[in-house]
């Protein structure tokens, strides 16, 4: 969340200089205005200082992203960029707004101006997921991990989910027995296994490591093929692809998941019921995973109009300056 | 020496010589025995001679193929000796484990391939070695070479000294005998023995580790130490240190004869690299021989190895009076040895040593924080303390903080070399005066060594041990009355024992019959309990400080019923290096009857200690602060939060990070959360910095901003690393600049690279670091635990936390 309620007191500089700003616009307008046949366009004075002013800022507002590149230039921080960012996106609509004397004009003008709408709606648009999307990912995916490594993440999770499946059930990890081959060095030399689980304890939540001990000789064997064939036929394919997998598609939905689970340990005895509990709880952690990819797509998509956009109207705003000035 | 068989008779003559029985003396007669040596036709005695002071010659042991070969081509022709020996050195006891000396040996019996090292030689006998045989022996050779290669890995920490020549012989011996290691017909095992950093001095990787066994003969036949041997079978096998202790817990006195003996560097010193001491030092001083050394009484019994290796860790520095050799509030790596002279200790604001008697589940960060620059408190915790504890053989008075120290004091700032605390007072020369300064490799020794410790110890107990009990607050209700206090301390002088803890040691655990009464000396405590819910650290112990009589103080009649039952209320472990002085519980309990106003100051002690502890619990209970401490929060000095409610997860943080570092970031933005807030795995600059303890060459160092820097002298160990409870150090590999050999390929060369620490430096001084500068969204923070903890009770307290 970038602008707080509460924090609306660390902002009021910025909202003094957004309100009188568009105060001192319109005024200047209305009285270069006033008894006037026409409303003063993009030529008159006013207009041209409004559209100088908000050239530059456009300009400035542009140069946000080439500001991310170069992290470690003290150049302000970049929180005081994105602040700026903000508050002076905003004064540039009462600028441009004024500067275009309420006309649409030409072609090209036509065109700068439903970029600029594009890009200001866009960037309202994320500003508002930025304000919503942080804390329904803090409450809904407490499992969270870093969205790069997520396929990574996955992949150990399968691992272990394996290796805890085959010392309970006895099963032999050949290539026949695995939907993920795993490098050497992954490969489980230890006595024990280690299973990645979410773990919610008060108000630590997070990630932890669980050991759970090998139990292999107490399930009977008739109980194996049961636990090895639901591994093999859907909770592995989930916990690899999550949603986008057919075999494992009961698994998408906490209640269909709950059900199976259930179905699941009335099949398998006493002993087994924990490796169940596991599975379950990764399977949940998977869904996480399939939510916070879904979360983190909205979080930084609209980026991808946002920023092609900014760039397009800042080259149409040097061909606009272009043309004012030729035929001026 | 080869041996002689079990029925020989043997004498030890001091703790050397051997004599022989009558039948292998007999042998001394017997004319020399003539044999064949690649055609050339010799004659070598048949046993091998040394003579005693008196000329009279004692047998050495058979002679072997290798000691005529030897003497043939070596002694008398002045070439090289043809066959390579591995497991064997002349000085030892040849085992032929390795097999690397086979020659050719044909007698009457027959014609066979034979270890050299081990095979006597006899009459008539033909050798053959790879000069004049290659066909029969080279590729039985190669392949026993290759073999051992297959199943070892070179060491980490390359650049260690180790070895009598300092190369790696089996390498060697390979790369003589054309062997490619990427051409090795037999696949290369998994290198997944363990490593064994415990010592200070020596690390063992037994992935290096080929068994020839030369470390164990070194150490049991040539030291006669008896610590080392084999356990395991098969691929199992491996060498270890008394019952399989890790090295720094065995009974080894790190005499270094098992790493001069290792060939392939698995034994390698952990020596003191460079000039480890600050520039401003090495100008005025003059490093010390080792030769020097080994004449001065401190350093008796030390090994000429070690000394060696650690030449550069000694020197001796000559102060003027009014000098200051060492001040208050600074970081140092250092001890003093006085030699000449006399040495003011002051303490220029006694307050900041009373605020450390604090108790508490803050008491730690309360005895950093003043350090940092906070107030202390104006009223002492524990009041009527008179004297302040300080890391020196003396007590300073509250009202006049100053003290001397005389050369038979010894030594100070011991605390601050092994567990890298600030100096806790400046000393100054009185006069001119002439120090030995040692860095912590050194101390480590001389608190091994048997010769130095028992000097110290004696010190202690005549000299120190009184001045320490005068600090102690637990005893000021003694010293109001000299008498009476100098009765107490001629009472306890001869039951105390002395005795060191290792890191992470546990001194007694709860529940444990409670047997013997601990006061601190040196180092930090920690008091643990477990209850319903987990475990609690209850409390830091520091200097001056006791612990273990509550379950002692049960035993009295005046207590029955109030305090305990006899067993340990809680778990207490060492901290860092820890010494301790030890009381028997029942001569405590006779004392305590003697001191009715000691006996009952305890017991008003115990009953609170008591009463906080359950307070604490309640509070654990009834706040967060459970999962706060669980995680380690209380001790954080400065960590990058991230508030998950305004951070976009867009990585700035990370970026800007590795664009700081040359493009390895030092921070994952992943962690434990504790409420909204992400406790990124980057330092956090604890106030218990135990990533400090451990380092062989103090290359990690808290500054005095209190930030952990990490300097150019690591040595890549990852002791650090290791003990970085929260994996916030990592290991990363850095191109040294030079290029080797593709051990794989050898028409290839690969950059060398070279293992260093690295942790977050905050960007070494800026006002605000790289990933807080970088973070749009303003979630990135830098703060304390106190200040984490203090946002999350207004959070609480405002109803906004989830």
């Amino acid at each position: 969340m970038l602008i707080r309620r509460q924090e609306l007191s660390s902002h009021l500089g910025w909202i003094v200089l957004l309100v009188a700003g568009t105060v001192t616009i319109a005024g200047v307008y209305c009285a270069y205005g006033m008894g006037r046949p026409r409303l003063p366009g993009g030529s008159s004075p006013p207009g041209m200082v409004f559209g100088i002013l908000g050239s530059a800022i456009m300009l400035f507002e542009f140069f946000l992203w080439p500001r991310k590149k170069v992290r470690t230039w003290r150049i302000g921080s970049a929180k005081l960029w994105m602040r700026a960012h903000i508050w002076l996106g905003f004064l540039t609509v009462p600028l441009i707004v004024f500067h275009s004397g309420f006309s649409m004009g030409g072609q090209l003008s036509s065109v700068l101006m439903v970029l600029f709408g594009i890009v200001i709606a866009s960037g309202l648009f994320g500003l508002f997921l930025q304000q919503i999307l942080p804390r329904l990912m803090l409450e809904h995916v407490p499992a969270e991990t870093i969205y790069s490594q997520i396929d990574h993440v996955s992949r150990q999770n399968y691992w272990d989910a394996e290796d805890l499946v085959a010392a309970t059930s006895g099963m032999v990890i050949d290539a026949s027995h695995t939907l993920q081959a795993r490098p050497v060095a992954e490969a489980r030399t230890s006595d024990y296994i280690v299973v990645g689980a979410q773990r919610t304890e008060g108000n630590v939540r997070g990630k932890v490591l669980q050991t759970q001990v090998p139990t292999s000789t107490s399930v009977p064997s008739e109980a194996l093929n049961v636990l090895n064939d639901s591994f093999l036929g859907t909770v592995g394919h989930f916990l690899l692809h999550g949603r986008r997998c057919r075999e494992g598609a009961e698994l998408k939905s906490p209640l269909a998941a709950a059900a199976y689970f259930d179905n699941l340990r009335l099949m398998l005895p006493q002993s087994a019921h924990e490796t169940v509990e596991t599975l379950k709880s990764l399977c949940e952690q998977r869904r996480q995973f399939d939510l916070q990819c879904r979360m983190h797509g909205w979080l930084h998509g609209w980026l991808l109009v946002h920023v092609p956009l900014s760039a397009a109207l800042i080259g149409l705003m040097f061909v606009h300056i272009l043309v004012a000035l030729k035929y001026w | 020496m080869p041996s002689f068989e079990s029925d020989d008779y043997q004498e030890l003559i001091g703790d050397q010589l051997v004599t022989l029985g009558k039948k292998k003396r007999d042998m001394l007669q017997e004319g020399p025995i003539e044999l064949t040596i690649d055609g050339s036709k010799v004659k070598f005695p048949r046993v091998k001679t040394i003579y005693d002071p008196d000329g009279r010659a004692i047998p050495e042991g058979w002679t072997t193929i290798y000691d005529a070969v030897q003497q043939h081509y070596v002694v008398e022709r002045n070439e090289k000796n043809p066959i390579p020996i591995l497991c064997h050195r002349e000085h030892m006891t040849p085992v032929a484990v390795c097999r690397v000396c086979m020659v050719n040996a044909k007698t009457q019996r027959g014609s066979k391939l034979t270890p050299a090292c081990r095979r006597r030689i006899e009459p008539g006998m033909e050798v053959q070695t790879s000069r004049t045989n290659p066909d029969a022996i080279l590729p039985t050779v190669k392949t026993i070479v290759e073999l051992l290669l297959s199943d070892y890995h070179p060491p980490r920490g390359e650049n260690l000294a180790f070895g009598e020549s300092g190369e790696n012989e089996l390498e060697t011996i390979a790369r003589d005998l054309g062997i490619v290691q990427s051409k090795n017909r037999f696949p290369r095992g998994t290198p997944n023995r363990p490593r064994d950093d415990s010592s200070l001095l020596i690390s063992v990787d037994h992935n290096a580790c080929i068994l020839c066994d030369r470390c164990i003969r070194g150490c049991n036949d040539i030291r006669k130490n008896f610590v080392l041997g084999r356990m395991g079978k098969g691929y199992n096998a491996r060498i270890a240190f008394d019952l399989d202790e890790p090295m720094g817990g065995s009974s080894c006195v790190t005499c270094g004869e098992c790493m001069v003996s290792c060939p392939t560097g698995a034994l390698s010193g952990r020596a003191v690299v460079g000039d480890s001491f600050p520039p401003e030092v090495l100008t005025s001083a003059r490093a010390v021989d080792p030769e020097e050394l080994a004449s001065h009484p401190m350093f008796q019994g030390i090994s000429q190895p070690f000394l060696r290796w650690n030449r550069k860790a000694v020197v001796r520095r000559t102060f003027k009076k009014g000098e200051v050799i060492c001040r208050e509030g600074e970081y140092g790596s250092s001890a003093f040895i006085m030699e000449e002279g006399r040495f003011e200790v002051r303490i220029k604001s006694p307050l900041k040593s009373v605020a450390k008697q604090q108790s508490g589940i803050f008491s730690l960060f309360s005895r950093f924080a003043v350090g940092f620059g906070e107030k202390p408190g104006d009223v002492p915790a524990e009041g009527g303390d008179k004297f302040i504890p300080v890391d020196a053989p003396v007590a300073l008075a509250h009202g006049r903080p100053v003290a001397i120290m005389e050369p038979k004091d010894i030594l100070f700032g011991e605390m601050t070399c092994m567990n890298h605390y600030p100096r806790s007072a400046t000393i100054t020369a009185m006069e001119d005066c002439t120090v030995l300064e040692i860095l912590r490799n050194v101390l480590y020794m001389l608190q091994r060594n048997e010769v130095s410790k028992k000097t110290l110890d004696a010190v202690y107990r005549e000299r120190t041990l009184d001045n320490y009990l005068r600090v102690a607050p637990l005893f000021s209700v003694l010293t109001q009355d000299t008498k009476e206090f100098a009765k107490f301390v001629a009472e306890i002088r001869p039951c105390v024992k002395l005795i060191r803890v290792h890191p992470g040691q546990v001194i007694f655990r709860q529940g444990d019959q409670a047997d013997h009464f601990y006061l601190v000396r040196s180092g930090f405590v920690k008091v643990s309990q477990n209850r319903q819910g987990g475990d609690r650290v209850m409390n830091y112990l520091g200097p001056g400080s006791y612990f273990g009589e509550i379950g002692l103080l049960s035993r009295l009649a005046a207590t029955v019923g109030t305090i305990g039952s006899g067993l340990r209320t809680a778990t207490c472990s060492a901290l860092d290096h820890v010494d301790l002085v030890r009381l028997p519980g029942d001569k405590f309990l006779e004392l305590l009857g003697l001191h009715p106003s000691l006996q009952s100051r305890l017991i008003e002690v115990a009953k609170e200690r008591l009463r906080r502890d359950e307070e604490q619990w309640s509070k654990i209970r009834n706040e967060s602060l459970g999962n706060f401490l669980s995680q380690g929060l209380e001790n954080a000095g400065n960590m990058l939060v991230l508030d998950l409610e305004r951070c976009t997860r867009c990585d700035e943080c990370t970026k800007a990070c590795a664009d700081s570092h040359n493009g390895v970031t030092r921070l994952i933005r992943e962690g434990l959360r504790f409420d909204r807030f992400l406790i990124a795995t980057s330092c956090r600059s604890c106030l218990d910095p135990v990533c400090l303890v451990g380092c062989p060459t103090a290359a990690i160092q808290r500054t005095e901003s209190g930030d952990i820097n990490i300097k150019d002298s690591c040595i890549g160990c990852g002791k650090c690393a290791e003990n970085c409870p929260y994996g916030n150090i990592n290991m990363v590999a850095v191109p040294s600049g030079e290029k080797a050999p593709d051990p794989y390929n050898a028409d290839r060369m690969l950059a060398v690279v070279e293992y260093k620490a690295t942790t977050c430096d905050k960007c070494n001084g800026v006002e605000t670091p790289s990933c807080v500068f970088a973070c749009p969204h303003e979630a990135a923070s830098r703060v304390d635990g106190k200040e984490l903890l203090e946002w999350v009770r207004q959070l609480n307290a405002a109803g906004k936390t989830k």
